[in-house]
């Protein structure tokens, strides 16, 4: 089996490195894209703006998201994903919400909105490379993926501020 | 289980170069340190309830009491096994609901009276109910602005790829495939216990909504 992709939207770009570094530590070896923001998500997903000529069949098979990002933040790109997971077809990847605070009411909003799981980054190295190996070998390896890879038509992402 | 020791710091020898210390213990668990030559081979095991289980093994245990799971099984024998796999992962908080009545009652879905003292953290469902289908459950569940994030775990046999994209449509958060061989189930729920009580963050308790 081929290697499976994780997109990481993360702006922090040491975070991503560190990220990065913990994943390559992971038994089951997997494939990191990262992008800036959920625009970059939107973008990577649906192969539009800076991914243009991408092939859009080709998802990846994990989203791993930050909450707070510049030009479109978790929470907001959770609200856009929705909207396209209601309809046909439903492959988009399993969300998973990887940041630093992990206040009640974030989490609570970031379930309500749709993400499949809430993690918070660990501060230590070694932690997050048990972190990494563990939502790795949940939603990689026992979660069933969803059906089929196509993600369908861009979604229109002008009506997603609140 | 050979029992050396229950006092901490307690060192004994086995042998002439094997030397095990009591480090600490908390209740039933005790942990020890192996001093020993290169050349033996040391490995980590975990004994539980008289039986050894690695599954949980390096698991840091969740507070006692903090993680309430509401298991929708129709099969007595299935929901007798998720309660024991999930008391051995330190979750034994467990309300069984045989059908898709008993579990929309213990949620309080649909202004239902009989709803747990202590609301769920983690649904495990199955889809094959006797009086609804479950994805009806997850449906309902999905509906109700109180319940909406609640993390709900698909756990089903069931292998057609059009019942999963509906799961992951009505709002699943994860969809697990039972295995119908005893280890690899014992050791998929374990992996859902443990993933989902002390890896994961989830939402801390079910509040009502302020109308």
């Amino acid at each position: 089996m081929g290697q499976k992709t994780v997109l990481l939207a993360e702006d922090d770009p040491a975070h991503a490195v560190l990220i990065r570094r913990a994943l390559e530590q992971v038994p089951s070896k997997c494939h990191l894209e990262v992008v800036r923001d959920g625009r970059g998500v939107i973008d990577y997903l649906f192969a539009t703006g800076s991914h243009a000529g991408r092939d859009p069949a080709d998802a990846p098979h994990l989203i791993l998201l930050d909450l707070k990002m510049p030009a479109m933040d978790g929470l907001q790109l959770l609200q856009v994903l929705r909207r396209v997971r209601s309809g046909e077809p439903p492959s988009l990847p399993p969300v998973v919400i990887l940041t630093s605070s992990a206040e009640q009411p974030e989490v609570a909003d970031a379930y309500r909105l749709g993400a499949h799981s809430f993690i918070q980054k660990p501060m230590e190295f070694a932690e997050l490379v048990e972190v990494m190996r563990r939502i790795v070998t949940y939603w990689l390896d026992l979660n069933c993926p969803p059906p089929g890879r196509c993600v369908g038509p861009p979604p229109d992402t002008v009506r997603t501020s609140q | 289980m050979l029992v050396l020791s229950r006092d901490c710091d307690t060192v004994v020898r086995i042998g002439p170069d094997i030397r095990v210390k009591v480090l600490s213990i908390r209740r039933q668990r005790v942990k020890l340190g192996i001093d020993a030559p290169k050349e033996i081979r040391v490995w980590r095991e975990e004994v539980l309830r008289e039986e050894t289980d690695l599954t949980s093994l390096g698991n840091s245990p969740p507070a006692a009491g903090a993680f309430p799971v509401l298991v929708v099984e129709d099969d007595p024998d299935h929901a007798d096994l998720i309660h024991r796999i999930l008391s051995d992962c330190r979750l034994p908080e467990v309300t069984i609901a045989p059908t898709g009545t008993a579990a929309i009652d213990v949620l309080g879905v649909n202004g239902s009276h009989r709803r747990a003292s202590v609301p769920p953290r983690l649904i495990l469902l199955d889809l094959n109910l006797p009086d609804m289908p479950g994805l009806e459950v997850l449906r309902r569940v999905r509906a109700s602005y109180r319940l909406r994030m609640l993390p709900v775990v698909v756990l089903s046999g069931v292998k057609h790829e059009a019942l999963v994209a509906d799961c992951l449509r009505a709002g699943a958060n994860a969809f697990v495939r039972k295995s119908p061989h005893f280890q690899e189930f014992r050791d998929s729920v374990s992996r859902i216990a443990t993933f989902w009580s002390s890896d994961c963050r989830v939402p801390a308790s079910i509040v009502e909504p302020t109308v």
